[in-house]
């Protein structure tokens, strides 16, 4: 009796000497493919450990870390960017008390990044201890959002559509905060050819992923319509522009745009980019959903209908949720 | 009642304005309208702008002579020929890159697949480094990378890096060996196709008369006899060898004979094999994958080998799963291709932007460039369409 029970209880954890034999020296080939592989990483790692610490010179990038992060902005107007990171920063931390899992995981992480960002141990030029301050101050402001949102969400009182609502304020306050006003002396005008860096890149994907959902969604339920006008116009839209290569469409908005448009109606270049970027991201988009829209299966829309509820509200409720 | 006439004419009960056929009937004039009425808007503007700036809308200038020089070309090509060969010579650059790319992808794709798969630790993991950075990383900054920071770092012509084979890497380029066409390349040819053609054809038949008749027919041997046999005998009644093989020598200057790739044709390969190399491992592990384990313990008590159950079983089973995401990785690459702009190789992308620069037609290039993208997408999405339908699951 004791031995069977001994049995079914765990077996012994098997020693590294086991594992090595088990996972890579179980016969000749696989010995030989480690010897190999182990070679190839050595090989590696001692190029690319020559190459960081003694080929390569960092100063260029260490010297330019403000044109990574944000381009040709004017280094006086810079105090706006940092409004707009707190924002973003503090949105995090209430967004992370509301929804908590993997958005928290994400604000913790931000937070991490933050703080080794302040702590980084090199001496670099545009890393003073001002800026250094600014950097670990974001880790207060994702903790007030955090506080903050945590006592709302205890009293009920934080309710989704607001965080959401709140987030689009904050976008469209970022595009207003970095091209500030025409004639306003606190927030000059600062014109979109000077915006660059890592802050443009965050800014083009934002659009680019929140603007393209909308209408990703719009075209592939027109795809899936039993209206064939409408059907045929979504399709030829879908298929032309992931027929054709990403720099086309850029260029395509770019340079032909302003010929489309009247003279009265001139578009900013930033703009231009985000509507290639839009257009290009929707139709990818719209299949992704129409993959979703295949997998759900008649019974759901049966007996939504069966429920009573029309055409828009079978897809609103039923469907584009599963989807 | 007259049937004739349109249903909401003489049906009773339901309102005009409530009947649905109507009522998606309009919605679809009333969107139709709309997407007009902006297409005419957008046309009309440009034919405003197109005269106000004295821009041509037609395709004349693609005759007109290119007047500038092309770094590599497939076809013979020199400045005096026209705009519209120079669009050709660039499409055959595009062809040439996605044809060798594709080709090489899929092999790196299916080792590193392979490699994913392995029951090795050390293997499996360092495959699995190289997807997930690879697939992380944006393909211009790795085209950047191949380019500016290993093509344009290589020693100059004299220090010719030499790896066995012999192929030699400078600033230059690559340099290989190469099989070059002699004169007797012509009368050969039909031998190699010969084989080709009729090597399939005996292994489809034999295989047909193997079902039928139970009687072993040995299919793949005799295909593989007759795919090396038929060329070998051409090759041998040829008078003189029909290919030569061509060394690359470092003359005073730089080398002569071999294959020669460009700097540019070789980063822009380099970093499209391993970028879409990446992707195409994941579809070809997920494919594998997807083969349930039941499938293949049936083959094994059935009686096949395992070379038969991977042949049989196996591969076509994983095939199906793997063949649609896999040309779409193709098409991919082939899209991927234009971004060859970005480190100067002249590929049709890059041709168009040279004309649009040197004859100002914006308009004109760019509904050509982009119409052949899109015959290329279109013309493969339906033969895979076709595919599709011919090996999809036949469910009840």
């Amino acid at each position: 009796m004791a031995a069977s029970e001994s049995i079914i209880t765990r077996p012994p954890q098997p020693g590294i000497v086991v594992w090595l034999k088990k996972n890579l020296f179980s016969n000749w080939l696989n010995t030989l493919l480690t010897v190999f592989s182990v070679t190839v990483i050595f090989l590696t790692a001692r190029g690319l450990v020559n190459w960081i610490f003694v080929q390569a010179d960092w100063a260029p990038v260490v010297q330019n870390l403000r044109l990574y992060a944000v381009g040709p902005y004017p280094a006086e107007q810079m105090w706006r960017v940092w409004v707009i990171v707190y924002m973003v920063s503090a949105m995090m931390g209430i967004s992370a008390a509301k929804w908590g899992g993997t958005v928290l995981a994400f604000a913790r992480a931000l937070g991490v990044a933050y703080l080794l960002l302040a702590l980084l141990p090199i001496a670099l030029e545009y890393l003073g201890i001002n800026t250094r301050l600014m950097l670990a101050g974001n880790l207060l402001a994702i903790l007030a959002g955090y506080l903050a949102g945590s006592r709302l969400e205890r009293r009920n009182r934080l309710k989704a559509r607001w965080v959401l609502l709140a987030w689009l304020a904050s976008f469209g306050l970022t595009i207003l905060l970095l091209g500030g006003f025409q004639n306003v002396a606190v927030l000059p005008r600062v014109e979109s050819g000077q915006w660059g860096g890592l802050m443009l890149t965050f800014l083009l994907a934002t659009v680019g992923i929140v603007a393209s959902f909308p209408i990703g969604v719009l075209l592939a339920l027109g795809r899936q319509s039993k209206l064939p006008v409408v059907k045929a116009m979504c399709i030829t839209f879908i298929e032309v522009v992931r027929g054709v290569p990403l720099v086309t469409i850029l260029f395509m908005t770019s340079i032909l745009l302003p010929l489309f448009l009247p003279d009265t109606l001139r578009i900013d270049r930033v703009l231009r980019a985000m509507l290639g970027m839009t257009l290009f991201a929707a139709a990818y988009m719209a299949e992704n959903v129409r993959g979703g829209l295949q997998s759900i299966s008649r019974g759901q829309y049966e007996a939504a209908h069966a429920m009573g509820l029309n055409n828009f509200q079978t897809t609103l409720l039923i469907i584009l949720p599963q989807a | 009642m007259d049937s004739h006439l349109p249903r909401f004419l003489y049906r009773k009960g339901v309102p005009v304005w409530r009947d649905v056929v109507v009522l998606k009937w309009v919605a679809q004039i009333v969107s139709a309208v709309l997407v007009i009425a902006f297409i005419y808007f957008l046309i009309s503007n440009l034919l405003e702008a197109a005269e106000a700036r004295g821009l041509g809308l037609g395709y004349g200038f693609l005759k007109t002579a290119a007047g500038f020089p092309m770094a590599e070309s497939v076809i013979p090509y020199d400045p005096s020929r026209s705009f519209g060969y120079a669009l050709w010579a660039g499409f055959l650059n595009t062809i040439k890159v996605s044809i060798v790319g594709i080709f090489l992808a899929t092999i790196l794709g299916l080792i590193a697949a392979l490699a994913r798969l392995s029951t090795n630790w050390l293997v499996r993991n360092i495959a699995g480094v190289y997807v997930n950075i690879i697939r992380n990383i944006p393909l211009l900054v790795q085209l950047f990378i191949w380019y500016f920071g290993i093509f344009q770092q290589l020693p100059g012509v004299n220090q010719a890096l030499s790896l066995p084979g012999p192929v030699y890497l400078s600033q230059r380029g690559l340099y290989m060996v190469g099989m070059l066409p002699t004169g007797t390349f012509s009368e050969w040819l039909p031998f190699l196709l010969g084989g080709l053609v009729l090597s399939w054809l005996a292994y489809r038949l034999l295989l047909a008369y193997q079902v039928r008749s139970g009687r072993a027919t040995y299919p793949a041997l005799v295909g593989l006899i007759l795919l090396i046999g038929l060329p070998s005998v051409g090759w041998l009644i040829a008078s003189a060898p029909p290919l030569e093989k061509s060394v690359p020598v470092l003359g005073n200057f730089n080398f002569s004979g071999g294959m020669r790739l460009t700097p540019e044709l070789a980063a822009l390969l380099a970093g499209l094999v391993v970028y879409t190399g990446a992707f195409i491992a994941e579809v070809i592990r997920g494919g594998i994958l997807s083969v349930s384990k039941g499938q293949i313990e049936a083959a094994k008590a059935m009686g096949l080998s395992s070379i038969q159950t991977l042949r049989l079983v196996t591969l076509p089973l994983a095939l199906r799963v793997i063949i649609p995401p896999l040309i779409s990785q193709y098409l991919n690459l082939t899209k991927n291709s234009s971004l060859a702009v970005a480190i100067g190789f002249v590929d049709m992308f890059f041709v168009g932007r040279t004309i649009i620069n040197q004859a100002g037609q914006a308009l004109p290039v760019f509904i050509l460039i982009m119409a052949i993208y899109l015959s290329i997408s279109l013309f493969t999405s339906l033969i895979l369409n076709f595919y599709n339908r011919r090996v999809q699951l036949v469910e009840r």
